[in-house]
């Protein structure tokens, strides 16, 4: 067993075939979607190979339905789970990545509701449990992004040397589009902040100008388009990657630091919100029930997607 | 590891076809339709190739090597050879059987 042999068929056959059967490859290429994801991480391209140096006929369009059925009907014959739970180690860290923005959105939000600031400051100086519960719930911020930062940056730089390595600059353009979106975000708020900020009248608590009103509402609407749009763009990125499984499973500890940050952070603000109820109800705790309602779906989705996570690199081992 | 081809079911014989196309050096997907339609005259649909494929390499009896241009090229391993040395005796000795019968005939 020596040196690979020929490998392929002369190219003028397959471009010779190809004209003239294109709709059966075509049928060929559409029933590869058919095979269970493993099957097609491990075996697609290269049957994709074969298909295009092949004379691809009506029978070999149903002989690819019938393995993809079979491939189906014996999941244990699957290729090694190793590929599918390194995947499924990567969308989990992208779920708690997404977790990670859900906080982190509620997390702000908390500076929102405290404003305005002065009757917090009283209340905080009278009730001292108020100032604890915002302490932890500002510090489990603070970590959770600390380890988003720690798990993140060598994915990112694996990400990105592959992707110049391998000239895939779609990974790369997904890349660009949070630095992008928050660019164009700054440069509307900056445009528009003069116009944003009237009030009716001079007086300190006087309500926005309609227009005002209607600018800083469509900031905050832009503000949510760019999480979402930056959100997205990252996990295509990471998704198009090919990232070591053991790089992966390393990466499982930031992320179970994120989630255990995001859940102290939840533990925090609902003892902020009956501390605020019992001790400070001129504070408006309604808001920040509101706010820990949305931070207990990111723990939930954040708990979710590290069991997931952990129990496929268990599997993988 | 078992040797015995049974459990194989209907790509048996596509899956001796495919170590003894192997038993000459690993070859690609494509390589190994070509080899096994030139020694034996059948020739493989892609569908029918990697369901044995993958039941191949499950059992051991073949290992793909690091992809090229984005194919894995398939080596016959040492346990695959034992299987297909196995398969051959028995072929050798049906081939016996049926030879002797019919000289009798």
């Amino acid at each position: 067993m020596g040196e690979p042999n020929d490998m392929g068929t002369p190219l003028e056959k397959s471009t010779a075939v190809r004209g003239r059967e294109r709709l059966p490859l075509r049928l060929a290429r559409g029933a590869l979607r058919l095979y269970p994801a493993a099957w097609r991480e491990r075996y697609a391209e290269e049957m994709l190979h074969v298909l295009q140096q092949h004379r691809v006929t009506v029978w070999t369009v149903l002989d690819v339905l019938v393995g993809a059925f079979d491939a189906h009907l014996h999941p244990n014959l699957l290729p090694e789970r190793v590929t599918s739970m390194a995947y499924r180690i990567r969308t989990s860290e992208i779920m708690v990545f997404c977790a990670f923005v859900l906080f982190g959105l509620c997390w702000l939000s908390v500076n929102f509701v405290r404003d305005p600031l002065p009757p917090w400051e009283e209340a905080t100086r009278l009730h001292p449990e108020l100032l604890t519960a915002l302490t932890i719930e500002q510090a489990a911020g603070g970590v959770a992004f600390l380890a988003l930062l720690a798990g993140g940056l060598p994915i990112l730089f694996s990400i990105v040397r592959q992707a110049i390595a391998g000239r895939r600059w779609s990974v790369l353009l997904w890349l660009c589009v949070p630095p992008i979106a928050f660019a164009l975000l700054i440069g509307y708020g900056l445009l528009t902040v003069s116009a944003s900020t009237v009030r009716q009248s001079s007086a300190p608590n006087a309500p926005l100008t309609p227009l005002a009103f209607i600018l800083q509402l469509s900031l905050l609407l832009l503000f949510v388009i760019a999480v979402i749009l930056s959100v997205y763009a990252i996990a295509r990125a990471v998704n198009r990657s090919t990232l070591d499984t053991r790089l992966l499973r390393l990466m499982l500890w930031p992320a179970a630091i994120i989630t255990l940050a995001i859940g102290v952070g939840l533990a925090a603000t609902i003892a902020l919100t009956a501390f605020s109820y019992v001790d400070a109800p001129q504070l408006g705790p309604g808001n920040l029930a509101a706010v820990a309602v949305v931070m207990g779906i990111a723990t939930v989705l954040a708990v979710f997607a590290l069991r997931r996570g952990v129990a496929a690199a268990r599997y993988a081992r | 590891m078992p040797t015995d081809m049974s459990d194989l079911g209907r790509f048996s014989d596509v899956s001796l076809l495919i170590l003894l196309s192997l038993a000459s050096g690993p070859k690609h997907g494509y390589a190994m339709i070509e080899d096994i339609e030139q020694f034996s005259g059948t020739l493989f649909e892609p569908g029918t190739l990697y369901g044995a494929l993958m039941r191949l390499e499950k059992k051991g009896w073949i290992a793909a090597l690091p992809a090229e241009d984005r194919r894995h090229p398939y080596r016959l391993t040492a346990e695959g050879a034992i299987a297909l040395e196995r398969q051959l005796a028995t072929m050798r000795q049906i081939v016996t059987v049926g030879a002797e019968r019919l000289s009798l005939a």
